[in-house]
Order: structure tokens, then sequence, then C-alpha cells
């Protein structure tokens, strides 16, 4: 599996590998079933924190997109199939946008731009503020 | 946090009247990878040798696997599972590389034959060469190699990549990462390089001036800090009060750019409440952060 | 292991030691001996000698020493000796007993160096008298290597260098402005007033040097394990 991770891009890993393992999956990459590589070997290989990786295999198991067997390992749920689905759907929906974005006269890189703003919005309201600040 | 390996509470060391630490906590967790971040000068290597037990606190205690680090007989026992490189990579000067190493191994009952063959051939230090005569990098290779070794739990390093290339970092990150993976080893370390905390810390604290800045795990961190660009369609005449979060503010003309941690949706609210304003949020890297926070504002 | 580190701290300075107090006697063997007072006179200067060999041999307590210069500063790697799994007082006590065992080394050789040199020695003495002689010695020398142990231990830097030498030198000159009575003053125990011409054990001046080189000792101890580097 070909992962690529940037420690310096401000999202934190754990997100990227998420969307690293949801884009393997659609990609075929990985396919239901099959066993994802132990979190060892994606730390060493990748040079990254193994608990960041346990963190990101414990949100794709409760996402439902992996299943976590003790003592065997993680494998792609046979549900994972679902997201390919729902990306078809999901595609449709963002083709629309750009489409209608772009005859508003928007250059691909505003167009961009607002999409990563609005997915910024989002991140910041999934995460719990902390009592302290 | 149970049983943490590292329990630092309300640390404080002067030196001459002057303060060198004012008051830090570190809680560090086993099978952690701990990133200790600041400024020269902050109290990185106070609190080092403080952990180390080569300094006495002036108040409050540092426990390492549950006991005081002091000059005991426990603490000698507890130092047999802790592998330190100092930051000045000093070692004996009238010593080859195999001299030290055989000179160290019998300290460490439980010295890993493997690790050693293992990192003597990555490292490729030469045997029979004098100490004085190795580069920085080749010392800080050797200092790591008798660290861990010696299948230390806990390692504590204090700027373990000083003087080495980009390929002779990663080498060193992928075996700390392995060591913590495979071993379960629990990492604690200082480092300059924010790109190498950034890859492979869970963990970090910032400190400025002796005291804790920003502490938290760095997953979260990342999400909680965003930066605002916000363009307005003139100047603002009156300063505006912005809401808790805005750790750092820059206004240039009719761009506000505003670090916030904490707060971010509503600062965002508070910027598109303002007159003709148009907001963009980006994430930000812990070099942004570490800046904004221990630069002078 | 740690005396194989005490070995390679004391090694140069041993050799450096032995020449020192090697010199004036093959000065004394060229010029002659001729009478008792003669020989009185090259035993005071040896046991002097002696006596501030307890500086370089002491070294820099445990603190590392590059073998020739004096410790500029705190050497980096002490940090390194300090985080090693073994008591400060083993530290300690280790590299003093190598200074002890070098001196001992160095009291032999070159008491044995005079003793062939030099006839007008083994003129009224026996080998006994001879041993007595290095045993008294010892211990008496004893006493100052306690003092630059307590110095290194104190001080940083060239600073114990200066105080040890300091120290040993007030010493000499206490007891000659205030003479002591003569069963106690070490320096002339093992010089003038030795049991080469006593042919008997000062057992007053033993049994100072060697309390005085335990106390002091003792004291090095304690203040080593909450010293700060």
């Amino acid at each position: 599996m070909l992962l690529r991770l940037n420690p310096s891009s401000g999202i934190p890993l754990y997100l990227q590998l998420i969307e690293q393992v949801k884009h393997a999956i659609e990609m075929g990459a990985l396919r239901p079933g099959e066993q994802l590589p132990a979190i060892r070997k994606i730390a060493e290989d990748l040079v990254m924190n193994p608990n960041t990786v346990a963190r990101a295999y414990r949100e794709l198991e409760q996402a439902g997109i992996v299943e976590i067997k003790h003592g065997t390992g993680a494998f792609v749920s046979q549900s994972a199939t679902g997201p390919t689905k729902i990306l078809r759907r999901a595609q449709a929906v963002a083709q629309t946008a750009i489409e209608r974005l772009a005859s508003l006269g928007l250059t691909e890189e505003e167009i961009r731009r607002l999409v990563e703003n609005e997915l910024a919005l989002l991140r910041v309201a999934k995460v719990k503020e902390p009592a302290h600040g | 946090m149970a049983n943490p390996v590292i329990e630092a509470l309300g640390l404080r060391k002067s030196f001459h009247g002057r303060p060198a630490l004012d008051g830090l906590d570190l809680h560090v967790s086993a099978g952690s990878i701990f990133g200790f971040l600041g400024r020269n000068g902050a109290g990185k290597t106070t609190t080092i040798k403080l952990l180390m037990g080569l300094l006495k606190s002036d108040s409050g205690s540092v426990r390492i696997f549950g006991q005081p680090i002091d000059t005991s007989r426990k603490a000698i026992e507890i130092r047999r599972r802790i592998g330190f490189v100092t930051e000045d990579k000093e070692l004996y000067p009238y010593m080859t590389v195999e001299q030290l190493v055989r000179f160290t191994r019998p300290f460490f009952p439980t010295w890993r034959d493997d690790l050693e063959r293992r990192y003597r051939q990555m490292f490729d230090l030469p045997p029979h060469r004098k100490i004085p005569d190795l580069s920085k990098g080749m010392r800080s290779k050797l200092m790591l190699l008798l660290a861990i070794s010696h299948g230390a739990e806990l390692l504590i390093l204090d700027e373990p990549t000083d003087g080495l290339d980009p390929v002779a970092i990663e080498e060193i990150l992928r075996e700390l990462v392995a060591l913590a993976a495979q071993e379960g080893a629990t990492i604690f370390f200082s480092s300059h390089q924010l790109a190498e905390v950034e890859q492979i810390a869970d963990r970090v604290t910032i400190i400025d001036r002796g005291r804790p800045i920003v502490d938290g795990l760095l997953d979260d961190l990342k999400a909680r800090y965003q930066r605002l660009h916000i363009v307005l369609q003139e100047e603002l005449r009156d300063p505006v009060q912005w809401l808790d979060g805005a750790v750092h503010i820059r206004q240039e003309g009719r761009t506000v750019s505003i670090l916030a941690s904490r707060n971010a949706t509503a600062l965002m609210e508070q910027a598109l409440s303002l007159p003709g304003s148009r907001v963009e949020l980006c994430p930000v890297t812990l070099k942004e952060i570490f800046l904004a926070h221990v630069r002078g504002n | 292991m740690l005396w194989m580190k005490a070995w390679f701290e004391i090694r140069w300075r041993l050799l450096f030691s032995l020449a020192l107090v090697l010199s004036p006697l093959a000065g004394f063997y060229l010029k002659g001996v001729p009478s008792p007072e003669a020989a009185a006179k090259v035993l005071a200067v040896v046991a002097l000698l002696w006596v501030f060999t307890a500086v370089p041999l002491a070294g820099a307590g445990i603190r590392t020493q590059s073998p020739l210069q004096g410790t500029k500063g705190l050497h980096g790697s002490t940090q390194f000796t300090l985080s090693l799994p073994v008591s400060r007082f083993r530290l300690l006590s280790v590299r003093a007993g190598m200074g002890l065992v070098a001196m001992f080394a160095l009291i032999l050789f070159s008491a044995a160096a005079a003793w062939l040199c030099f006839p007008i020695l083994r003129a009224n003495s026996t080998l006994s008298g001879f041993a007595a002689w290095i045993l008294t010695v010892a211990c008496c020398a004893a006493a100052f290597h306690a003092i630059s142990i307590l110095a290194s231990t104190v001080l940083d830097e060239y600073w114990h260098v200066w105080a040890s030498m300091l120290s040993i030198g007030l010493l000499k000159w206490l007891t000659v402005r205030f003479p002591p009575p003569p069963s106690l003053d070490v320096f002339r125990v093992m010089a003038e007033a030795s049991p080469l011409r006593t042919h008997s054990l000062p057992w007053p001046a033993i049994l100072v040097s060697l309390s005085f080189a335990a106390l002091v000792f003792a004291m090095a101890a304690k203040l080593v394990e909450t010293r700060e580097y």
C-alpha cells in the first residue's frame, strides 16, 4: 500500500492517514476483507508515531470502514464497498457544484480555496474545545 | 494518566537569582513520543538535567517510573532503564569508540547485543577512532547507540539529531519510531527541528522563558489552531476587540491575519460580521504555532 | 570499567609525576650526597614532591579529565558519567582509589631508586627500615591526596588545582612556622625523621594522617552527593 503523508501540511497526521486508507479502498488498492498492514509496519515505513497510526485505525473502525480483530489485525470491512456507492453520488454532487461555480466565473484556484475553507470550518467544528484552552 | 513514565510537577529552578524554570509540569505516558520545544535558553536543557538528576529543583517534584530521581540507590536502578543523550554530545576524550562501548556495556545488565550490532553497522562508526576525532554528527550517533543498546524503556534525548544530515536524521527517526512500536519504549526528546517533531511526536510541550506555553496532543493542536486571513473593504478605524483565542494578530492596511489557538469558528463569525469582509481559514504548521508563541509579540 | 577509565585519566599524570620526582633525585645523584645532612636534604625535597603529586594524581575527582591538560571548565562528558547507573560514591571512590594506588606505586618506585642510588641511605638501615619508610610515606601522603580529592569535589575548573596546592603549601609553611611535636610532623616523619633513621614506625603521625585522610574523604563523599553539575 503506497501512502504519502505530509507532516508539515498543518493537517493532523491521523486525519491524513484516514483519508489515504479510504482513498486506497476507493481505488481498489485495498479490497473488502483484505488485511491492512500492522500498525508497527506503517509507523516504521512512514516514520510516524505508532500512537497516531493506532488512532487512525480506531477512527476507521468507528466509522465502520475497518474491522479490528484482536490478535490478528485490521481488515477492510465487507461493507466498505458502501463508500464507493456513496462516492458515485458524491461525485455527481461535486460535478454539479463545480459546474455552477465555474459558470459564475470562478477560477479553479478560487473554487479550491472556497472548498478548503468550508472543509476547515467542518474540521474545526468537529474538535471538542478543551476545558482550559 | 495511568502510570506516567515521567511526571514533573511545578518545577522551579533558578541560577544566581535568575529563574531558568518557572513552574513546569510534565506528564509523559508509556509508549509516547514526546516533543519538547523551546528557544535556546528557554529552559529545555535545565529541564533535561533535572530529569537526569544532575540538578535539583528549587521546588516541585520529578518522578520517573514513579520514583524520585536523586542520588539514592533506587534512582540508580531507574537509571538502568533510561538512555540519555546530552546536548553537547561530549564523551571521554581519551577513549576510542570501541573502548567507550566496552566501558558502557557492563553497567547495563539488559544490554542488547543484537541492537548494538545493528546500530554499529547502521551508523558505520569506526571502532578504533578516538572520540575527539569524530564529527559532531558521529558523536550524536555514538551517544544514541549507547542510549539505545541497553534496552532502555525510556529515552531522554537532548537534540539527538544535532549535526546529522537529512538521510541520517530520517534513519534515526525511523529507529526511534521502531523502538516505540516494537519495544514499547517511551521517548522524550527536545529538538530545534520542528519538522522532525511534527513527524514523530504524539504530544508536544513548548516552553518559553521557563514556562510552558503550549501543551497537548499534536493532532489536537493542529486541529485547534487555524489561521484566519481576513480582507476588509476598508482599513479599520477602530481596533477590533477580537475574541479569546486570537494568539497573534497582524494587520496591514486592509488585511488582517489572525493565528487562533482555539475558537476559530467564533472568530470567523466575528470576522465575517465586519463590513464587507472576506475570510479564509488555513491549517497551521507547528513552526507557525511555535513562532507565534515564542517570538516577542 | 571505572578502574579502566580512571587509569586512562591518570596514566600520563603518573608519568609526569614520576619525572617530577625523579629529576631532583637525578640532580642529587650527579652532585653527590656525601653526608647524612645532605641525605636528609634529599629526603626533604623528595617528600615535599611526593606530597605535591597528590594534586595531579587526585585529578578532577568524578569529573572527566583529559590526560594531560587540566579540565577546561566542566567537561561535558561528566554529564555522561553522571547519567550512568552508578552511585557518585563509587565514582569518587574508584578515582580516589586509583589515585592512591598510583601514588603508592610512585612512592615505591622513587624510594627504591633513592635507596639504590644513595648508599648513605642504606648505611644505617635495613630492608625492613626501607619498608617502614615506604609505609610511613604512603600513609602520610594519603592525607594530602584526600585534600586534593575534596578540593576537586567542591571546586571547578582549575580552581581545585590551585586550592590543593595552596592548602599543601600552607600546611608545610605552618609546620615550619609553628613546629608541631616531632612525632606529629608528617613532613619530617617522611624525611629527616623517617624510619630510615629512627628505626621505628612513627605511629602518631601515621594514625593522624590516616584518620585525617578518612575524615576528609568522607566529607568529599558526602559533598559529591548533593553537588549540582
